[in-house]
This record gives structure tokens, C-alpha cells and sequence, in this order.
């Protein structure tokens, strides 16, 4: 236990381990499923348009939010199956599809409003870099002409941009990063007060969820040697440990009520 | 959501399940090292990373590794250590070659006789400068 009276990062982790242990195909083919389809998503949309006129950028801007709400479709049949794993009842491949049979409006209007979150982050680093790649200069023609002082202004704007851009996401992550639980867990909750709740819910446990999602950085790099196979494990490990997170908030929760 | 109750047979099978996990773990370890003298750094890459995933994920609830995970562990960190050495020998025999010029004729006499080019033309403009 810790100071906020819940589980420790290593609690959570062990628990986790506990629980996917006998599970791992499942959990394996459900993140092959959703990684397949996201690799081709992405693709498709950073194929699609490759000029750099603002109309090209505004379509790829939308094609970007339309892409990730879809994915939120799959990412809340990713959390049911770790959900139901933490709660010890039986999960198959076939959740990962289960809010596209189940109520998929609840969960497209809440990923279109962290998906609107998260791309307010990512937006000025886009339109610098669609910006600046009109004038040429990031082709590696472009980069090469440049002269150093120059080459160093757009590393730091680039940089900064970015950084502010990443600490945006990560706050919108540790603010509603259960609201997919809270969703599929209670299924009368509006999407207003499944934002609220996870805020709630995040009060006083933000750092820990920070720790527990950088702790697996080590993990994902030594995944990435492995061309990225070894990751749909590291996947599996790190969205058991989230769903032990939410588990042992929500039991946090109810105690502080009785 | 409501939790269900896990006996004693839930707990047989999760002992199996880690051992077996630690099986593979060791089993990918061994191919991550062996395969260093046959078909070195591509499948130390995929075998060793993923042998010590496992081998974490082996350890279930418990918070030790079993022996045979750990011997796993043991295994795939050899091995990538040997992958990166390997690699960066390699990289630093490549800038020797480019500068030495008694090295840099050997090469260029390799390649010739390989591929009927010269190094030069294989590589792009700019890089023996």
C-alpha cells in the first residue's frame, strides 16, 4: 500500500502479471488485431494526401481525428478484454470488437473529445512543420542548405513545440486516462460524467499513473530491437497493469464512500 | 464489474502457465545465443528481447524469476551484449576502411571483385572526403 492508501506501482505490476498470465493468447491477439489494424489506419491516412497546400493539411488534420476515434472503438474493446481479465472473468478476441455491436455513439462521442484533446497538442508542431515544409527546407536537400544557426532556430522551435505538444497529451492521458473503463464499466453514465468521474477518480493518483506508464519506456525500447514483435507483450503487460489501476481505484473509491 | 472467485485449480494452472512461460523464455534465450555462431544480430534482435519479456512476465504474482527464466535472462543478455559489440565493431571497421587509405584499397579491391564496381561508385558522393 501506499500513502494514498492503494496498491504500489510493484503491487499492480505482480497483479497484472498474475492475471494475463494464463490469458496471454488472447491478450496477444487481440494487441496483434489492433496494431495490424492501426499500422494500415496510419498508413492509409499519412498516404492519402502528401502535398503541402493548407487544404491538403486541413484534410490530413481530419482524416488524423477520424482515424484515431476510430481506433477508440478498438482501444475500448482493448480495455474490456484487460477489464475483464482483472475482474477474473473470461475475455475472448472477440471483445475487442464488442462496441461495435454495443452502443459504439457513447464511445465515439468520448474518443472524439480526447481525440480533440490530444490533437489541440499535437496541432502546432503539425502546422510548423507543414508550414516550413512548404518553403522546402525539410526535404534533406533542404536541411543540408541550410546554415547552422538556422538549422539550430527550427531544431529548438521544432523541440519546444513538441515538448509542449507531448506534456498536453500526457495530461489529457492521466486526467481521462480511464474513462474507457469507466465507460464499459458503467454503461448509464453520459460522457460528461464519464469525463468527470475519471477526473475524479485521477485526484491524488495522477503520479502514480505517470510512473507505472514511464516505468515501461525500458521495456518498450528493448521491444523496439526486437522490430516491434516483442511489444505486443509489452502491450498486453502495460494495459493489465492500467486495468489493475483502475480496479484498485474504483475499490479505493467505494471504500472512501462507505 | 463483478469479481469471480479463483480456487485452487486457477492456481495449479497459473503455477503451469509461468513454468511454461520460463520454458520458453530459456528456449528463446538459448536460440538468442546460439544462433550468434550461425545467423548473427536478426534473430538475436527478435529471440533476445523477447526471451526477456517472457521471462518477466513468467514471474506471475511471485516476485522472483524461476531458474529457468532467469537462465533465459541470462542467455539473451549475453547475446545482445555480443549483438551491440558486434555491430560496433563492424561500424568502427567501416570508418577505418573509409580513412586508412591501405584499408580503404583492400576494400575497394573486395568489392571489385564481388560486385565489378568500384567503391566509389557504390557509395554515395562525398564520403571518402
Amino acid at each position: 500500500m501506499n500513502a494514498a492508501g492503494g496498491k504500489t506501482s510493484a503491487e499492480l505490476k505482480a497483479f497484472a502479471r498474475g492475471t494475463i498470465l494464463g490469458t496471454l493468447p488472447v491478450c496477444i491477439g487481440a494487441n496483434f488485431i489492433y496494431s495490424a489494424v492501426r499500422f494500415l489506419l496510419d498508413n492509409i491516412v499519412a498516404g492519402v494526401l502528401t502535398d503541402t497546400t493548407v487544404l491538403s493539411f486541413i484534410m490530413n488534420t481530419a482524416l488524423s481525428f477520424l482515424s484515431a476515434v476510430f481506433m477508440g472503438i478498438f482501444q475500448a474493446g482493448l480495455c474490456l478484454i484487460y477489464l475483464k481479465l482483472v475482474f477474473g472473468q473470461p475475455a475472448s478476441v472477440r471483445d475487442l470488437f464488442h462496441c461495435f455491436r454495443e452502443s459504439p455513439d457513447r464511445v465515439v462521442k468520448l474518443q472524439a473529445v480526447i481525440s480533440g484533446l490530444q490533437l489541440i497538442g499535437i496541432l502546432p508542431v503539425q502546422i510548423y512543420m507543414s508550414f516550413f515544409g512548404q518553403s522546402g527546407a525539410v526535404s534533406p536537400a533542404g536541411l543540408l542548405s541550410m546554415d547552422r544557426a538556422a538549422l539550430a532556430g527550427m531544431a529548438v522551435r521544432f523541440g519546444t513545440l513538441s515538448l509542449i505538444g507531448t506534456v498536453i497529451q500526457y495530461a489529457v492521458s492521466l486526467f481521462l486516462g480511464l474513462s474507457c473503463y469507466i465507460l464499459l464499466d458503467f454503461p448509464e453514465l453520459d460522457t460528461r460524467e464519464i469525463l468527470l468521474r475519471s477526473v475524479s477518480l485521477m485526484k491524488g493518483a495522477k503520479r502514480r499513473l505517470l510512473y507505472i506508464s514511464l516505468s515501461f519506456i525500458p521495456l518498450y525500447i528493448l521491444g523496439f530491437f526486437s522490430f516491434g514483435i516483442a511489444n505486443l507483450w509489452v502491450m498486453a503487460y502495460e494495459q493489465a497493469v492500467v486495468a489493475a489501476f483502475y480496479k484498485d481505484r474504483i475499490e479505493a473509491a467505494g471504500r472512501t464512500e462507505d | 464489474m463483478e469479481n469471480s472467485q479463483n480456487g485452487p485449480e486457477y492456481y495449479s494452472q497459473y503455477l503451469d502457465d509461468g513454468y511454461r512461460l520460463a520454458g520458453t523464455a530459456f528456449i528463446l534465450g538459448l536460440i538468442s545465443l546460439g544462433s550468434m555462431f550461425i545467423f548473427p544480430v536478426f534473430m538475436t534482435c527478435i529471440c533476445g528481447p523477447l526471451s526477456i519479456i517472457l521471462a518477466i512476465l513468467s514471474k506471475g504474482e511471485n516476485r522472483k524469476m524461476i531458474s529457468r527464466a532467469k537462465l533465459g535472462v541470462v542467455f539473451s543478455v549475453i547475446s545482445l551484449v555480443l549483438t551491440a559489440l558486434i555491430i560496433a565493431g563492424s561500424v568502427l571497421l567501416a570508418l577505418r576502411m573509409m580513412s586508412d587509405p591501405v584499408y580503404r584499397n583492400e576494400l575497394d579491391q573486395l568489392v571489385q571483385r564481388y560486385y565489378g564496381y568500384p567503391l566509389e561508385e557504390l557509395l554515395p558522393p562525398g564520403v571518402f572526403e
